[in-house]
């Protein structure tokens, strides 16, 4: 075989030969599949089988799948790229039975089909294809390539911008990826959730408060879980996150020489784990991705639940939400690509990876392969394809392979061919698959030298050849994975050797990233592994452990007295500083340092004959210009070499804004395989150094994850609490429908039955105002605010807290008054009474409650903590039934033990009464503009009350109205609610509530604020009513209002500014026309103007009349 | 997410907090002798100042007490606690080694707490 390929080595002939693609198989080599077990799965409606421990990816490509999807933009053929969590390409959706009725949904989307375990009855699909993998519509895409440049859609879809809606179906259902799943069944209910009976899928949330974290479960990371569980006898509590569904990271796919504690790699990590296992201060989590580092060494990950599918009694995920003390990020390294024309051919993939399938999954891909490398680790892939029987060839970007270690003498001895001081510049493809590569060799050194700047290597075009293969393994370096250390707030360097950015370790270990002294804001971080730069097993462990013996030590000094061991004051248990050289034997690389960076892009320049002189003839942007197409760096967006130059062309300098231009980086893989080399290219076309650039942000989360996870629990009824009266279970017997204020429940309106159907909210309202009006009315008040203040500086704090004065307010009186805040705006307002000597009872909006307490106990606690002044909030302890209307004293007479005649029980008084021997406390106050009264009584007995006076109220045609009626009789009498009449902006004088100003007192909150120039000035939008000219038509709430009525014709766009807005606006049927509040500027001096309110009619005309529209002397209400 | 420390309580989640902005701003005593300037200043003006800050916080789903909060908002430590009428907390000297910075600004030591509480010496 070997002397065959160097017999046809240099013949380019090969190359027009039609390639036989063999189909990839399984080997039946020891791996990492247990093939005992058979698992059924289904893709794209055929049936497959694999192995336990097969990815959905390896047990297709076992099948002799080669194509997973289709590209973003162009709609090529794509194949598995690499595995575990960088793959970009071989995306799928997941289908699943609805729990309900059975039918087959959509599930899960984009799922990396390398993460994806096999089990049976996994139902999977491709996506971005239309109709079929094989042949796709979306494909002539690529006969357009030039014109889809980068920012394309930008550039196209400009004009008319209406059409931008019509484009954009069109643009999302070509660039679609997976589709969000519609429903798996209705969310869990609260009695579900306790019992976990018959449950749809789910997910929950969990906490976690490690002594230490350590991300990533490979060499550095075990073996710092072994040391820190431990340490100490065992007091600290560590836990272990790995994403992939082993531990053990590179290990996993080893070559056989590596030993662990004397096994082969793969035996020896199991039974380390399983010995870890056994251990009780050790949490191991795999299959989790933490995703997420932020401040406090918060970290977020996300686990798959093992066999949730099978037991619908688990959690699909769950998210961990961790809280450690120290943290250390053992995360490695991953594998670079390069950037050649075609590099996204199926049957390309990175080097390592290649060799991951042939150990961990006994799935060869190829039968001819070359590797393409610039690092020994490639020649271990080559090796590895080599003994499982695949013809390999290398192709090494260094110059001088020949002699460089141990691996290469092995690759030579084997007897595959090694182009030494070459690249591929070309794969060549034969329908859409890889069929070959075109190599050539670097120009000459001293070609090189005079092309003088480093941003242009070329290959020599006199020395080209043509390799065929079906599978072509790419090695570009180790780039770390330093996302969650930059996440943390770490800083990043470059690296020339490796080309590309690392942890800046030393200033992290200088700064706060390991400073503990402000234990619980810093981060606690330290760095092991291939993160850090290990290069080969010796050392990972060895910094694995030196991290976690540093971490131990530190924390063992924090250890409170009862956790220390009895006899040893701290200190490290087993283990301590003696290294264990017989864990790990063979100190094979695992991620070799590139000796020799690749190119940003590999491109075929003159001959090195003649470019003496020449190539600097050659204009850059000529150059540039036709270049990288179909050179690919984000496999996932479809973005290339020529996007990103392009970009830069265009006057793009900044790598955040060429990556949001372009795209690059920005797929579900976030850049993992391309925002390197995105770097490398924009250096490249800026000429300037990659050091200078600096890389994009690393943001949150690391790889994408799912929404119902972020959610958890916190769906259905679980989505927010929510509160209720003690009568909700009357509102809802009578039908009622319900407003959210705040958490509160509120009833908005009892529609009764009619001939047909119910009443609307309109109908409905007015029956139930009408009710209030004319008989009386019953409403449900628990949820107003109060609070309770007692103390000799109760009034004082009154005083302070209202704009008028309580000085002479007698116990038994009650006092309607607003607060301000300290700007002069009315924040809130309410009614207090005065109970006893030094205790008042406070009221206050529904919304405001919470607000006003905190205002209160805000001055309370920080400027005046000496004041002798409790408020306590109440509002939960008192149920409330207000009853208003001309009869409301009558039918109070009957139930009431006391006199509550209108002498007994005057307007805004209170009294302490009992109603069925149950103390109550009724305070004559009005909302409605009607006599009513404010029954307060022991919430327990709320919903007695409520029937009690449902009861006896037929006699008296009593009517159950809700809010919505509530607020139409209110602004029929003009009564503001701050919040919806108010917006922040209104001082009292706006409001037209001078008179409730006391100017006299010494100080209130907002007093100064009141006397300012802007708030007394002319042009304040002020708190007037406004009525319409048809008096049927009601103002939609929120319509701006204009002096004039001249409106452009185009889009009906004024020509005059807005004087104001309506705020409140309702048809009143008791006056029989539509009435509406309104802030409008200078409006309490136009009274009787006509304005204009520009609502979709049209302009109407309206009158300012004065705010309140129904009994203006209050003789009903004091009644 | 921060960890904060009520000093009544302990560390907890930072969720169980409210942060009410600067501190040590003291109620004009006599608000009416201040021209509409002066007391636009109270108002509104903040130091907003980029660095370490003395900060209000609230503890409002916990004990709802307020105290005081040394926070350097540039790397989001926190330096120290107070209850109110305590001490404001000061910088810790290690924490000025950590940042390898000789000087860090303080915060400006306005008022304070009780400035208009004329009964008793608040500090314990």
């Amino acid at each position: 075989m070997i002397a065959e390929d160097n017999a046809d080595g240099n013949s380019s002939a090969m190359a027009s030969e039609q390639p036989r693609r063999i189909l990839p198989l399984r080997l039946s080599t020891r791996a990492r599949i247990d093939r005992g077990k058979r698992i059924y799965f289904e893709f794209d409606g055929r049936s497959y089988f694999g192995y336990a421990g097969d990815t959905l990816a390896s047990a297709l490509l076992a099948s002799g799948e080669s194509i997973f999807g289709r590209s973003f933009k162009y709609h090529r053929k794509r194949g598995v790229f690499a595995t575990g969590e960088e793959e970009p390409n071989a995306l799928v959706q997941l289908l699943e039975e609805n729990v309900d009725d059975g039918r087959l949904v959509l599930s899960e989307p984009n799922l990396k089909s390398t993460q994806v375990l096999l089990r049976s009855g996994l139902r999977a699909r491709s996506q971005n294809r239309f109709p079929s993998l094989k042949f796709d519509l979306g494909a002539v895409a690529g006969f357009f390539s030039p014109l889809l440049v980068a920012g394309f859609y930008y550039k196209t879809f400009m004009y008319p911008s209406r059409a931008w809606r019509f484009y954009e179906y069109f643009i999302r259902r070509a660039a679609g990826l997976g589709r969000a799943p519609r429903s798996l069944g209705l969310p869990p209910r609260i009695a579900d959730s306790v019992r976990r009976v018959g449950r749809k899928p789910f997910y929950e949330w969990m906490q976690a408060y490690p002594d230490v974290l350590i991300v990533g479960g490979g060499l550095a990371g075990l073996e710092a879980a072994e040391v820190l569980s431990s340490a100490s006898d065992g007091a600290l509590r560590v836990m272990l996150v790995e994403q992939d569904s082993d531990f053990g990271g590179s290990l996993l796919h080893s070559d056989p020489d590596v030993k662990v504690d004397g096994l082969t790699a793969s035996a020896g990590i199991v039974a380390r784990v399983s010995r870890l296992r056994t251990r009780e201060n050790l949490h191991l989590l795999s299959h989790s991705c933490v995703s997420g580092y932020y401040d406090g060494n918060f970290l977020t990950a996300f686990e798959h639940v093992m066999g949730s599918y099978e037991d619908n009694r688990l959690p699909r995920q769950r998210m961990w939400r961790i809280r450690a003390k120290h943290v250390l990020l053992a995360t490695g390294a991953s594998e670079r690509h390069a950037v050649f024309r075609n590099n996204d051919l199926p049957g390309i993939m990175l080097a390592d990876s290649i060799r991951a399938y042939i150990r961990r999954y006994a799935v060869l891909l190829g039968r001819t392969a070359v590797i393409f490398t610039n690092n020994d680790n490639g020649y271990r892939s080559a090796l590895a394809l080599h003994e499982a029987g695949a013809r390999v060839e290398i192709v090494d970007w260094r110059k001088d392979s020949g002699v460089r270690s141990e691996i290469v003498m092995r690759a030579r001895k084997a007897g595959i061919v090694i182009y030494s001081n070459s690249g591929v510049f070309e794969a060549l493809s034969s329908n859409g698959e890889l069929s070959g590569v075109r190599i050539a060799e670097r120009m000459s050194a001293r070609a090189e030298a005079e092309g003088e700047d480093s941003f242009r290597i070329e290959l020599d075009s006199s020395k080209v050849r043509t390799l065929t293969c079906s599978l072509l393994g790419v090695s570009g370096g180790f780039v770390p994975r330093v996302h969650l250390f930059s996440q943390a707030g770490g800083k990043l360097v470059f690296d020339s050797a490796s080309n590309c950015y690392v942890a800046d370790v030393q200033a992290a270990s200088k700064s706060r990233l390991s400073s503990n002294t402000f234990a619980s804001n810093t981060f606690a971080c330290r760095l092991a592994g291939s993160l850090s730069g290990a290069h080969d097993y010796a050392s990972a462990l060895e910094q694995g452990r030196a991290a976690a013996l540093d971490i131990a030590n530190h924390l063992s000094k924090h250890l409170s007295k009862h956790l220390r061991p009895s006899g040893r004051p701290s200190g490290i248990g087993r283990g301590g500083a003696r290294a264990d050289t017989n864990i790990i034997s063979s100190c094979e690389e695992m991620a070799s340092a590139p000796s020799e960076p690749l190119p940003a892009s590999l491109v075929l320049g003159a001959s090195s004959s003649m470019v003496d002189g020449k190539a600097n003839g050659i204009s850059n942007t000529g150059l540039s210009a036709g270049r990288g197409k179909f050179c690919f760096l984000d496999l996932q967006n479809d973005s290339t070499e020529a996007d990103v130059r392009l970009a830069i062309r265009e006057g793009y300098r900044s790598l955040e804004h060429v990556k949001r231009y372009t795209t690059t980086g920005m797929a579900t893989d976030q850049g993992k395989t391309s925002n390197m080399n995105a770097i490398s290219v924009a250096s490249a076309a800026l000429e300037t150094p990659m050091a200078e650039l600096g890389t994009t942000t690393y943001r949150p989360p690391y790889s994408p994850q799912s929404f119902g996870a972020f959610v958890g629990a916190h769906c259905g009824e679980l989505f927010h609490p929510v509160r209720t009266t003690p009568m909700h279970a009357a509102h809802i017997s009578a039908g009622a429908y319900f407003e959210d204020v705040g958490d509160w429940k509120r009833p908005w309106f009892y529609p009764q039955g009619k001939r047909h159907g119910l009443e609307t909210l309109s109908e409905a309202c007015a029956r139930e105002s009408y009710g209030v009006r004319n008989s009386v009315g019953l409403f449900d008040g628990s949820t107003l605010g109060k609070i309770d203040i007692r103390g000799p500086d109760a009034l004082w704090l009154l005083n302070m807290l209202y704009t008028n004065s309580f000085d002479n307010l007698k116990i038994g009186q009650c006092r309607y008054a607003i607060m301000l805040t300290e700007a002069g705006m009315i924040f809130d307002d309410g009614v207090t009474a005065r109970v006893g000597k030094d205790h008042y009872y406070m009221t206050t909006t529904t919304g405001g409650a919470a607000r006003v307490l905190s205002w209160i106990e805000e001055w309370l606690q920080t400027e005046w903590p000496t004041r002798k002044v409790y408020a306590t909030s109440v509002s939960e302890q008192w149920a409330v039934c207000v009853v208003g209307g001309p009869r409301a004293r009558a039918l109070l007479a009957e139930l009431c033990e006391d006199d509550i005649s209108a002498s007994a029980l005057p307007f805004m008084r209170f009294m302490d009464t009992k109603i069925c021997n149950i103390s109550a406390r009724i305070f004559r106050v009005s909302f409605s503009g009607e006599s009513a009264f404010e029954i307060n009584i022991p919430a327990r007995y709320g919903e007695s009350l409520w029937h009690l006076l449902c009861e006896r109220g037929v006699d008296f045609d009593l009517v159950k109205y809700g809010t919505e009626a509530v607020h139409l009789l209110r602004a029929e009498k003009g009564f503001l609610i701050p919040g919806q009449d108010t917006d922040g902006t209104v001082t009292p004088y706006d409001a037209n509530m001078g008179w409730i100003v006391d100017k006299g007192k010494e100080d209130f909150f907002g007093k100064r604020s009141l006397a300012c120039a802007g708030l007394t000035s002319a042009g304040r939008k002020q708190l007037v009513g406004l009525l319409t000219t048809d008096s049927s038509f009601t103002l939609p709430e929120g319509t701006q209002l204009l002096e004039s009525p001249k409106v452009s014709k185009f889009r009906r766009k004024p020509y005059t500014k807005s004087i104001g807005w309506v705020s409140s606006s309702y048809y009143s049927p008791n006056l029989e026309k539509s009435i509406a509040l309104a802030l409008v500027e200078d409006g309490l001096r136009r009274k009787g103007d006509t304005i204009y309110a520009l609502t979709d009619r049209g302009c109407e005309a309206v009158k300012i009349v004065s705010s309140v529209f129904f009994d203006a002397k209050g003789e009903r209400m004091r009644a | 997410m921060l960890r904060v420390t009520c000093p009544w309580c302990g560390a907890r989640e930072q969720v169980e907090f409210s942060c009410h902005g600067e501190a040590g701003i003291a109620r004009p005593a006599d608000c009416s002798s201040l021209d509409d300037r002066g007391w636009g200043e109270y108002v509104f003006f903040k130091e907003n100042a980029k660095g370490i800050t003395l900060e209000r916080w609230e503890h409002i789903h916990g004990c709802r007490r307020w105290f005081i909060a040394l926070r350097d908002n540039v790397t989001d430590c926190f330096l120290g606690f107070s209850k109110p009428g305590e001490d404001f907390p000061q910088v810790p000297s290690s924490y000025r080694q950590a940042l390898s910075c000789a000087s860090i600004p303080m915060p400006r030591s306005a008022g304070g707490y009780g400035k208009n509480d004329k009964k008793v010496v608040l500090k314990r």
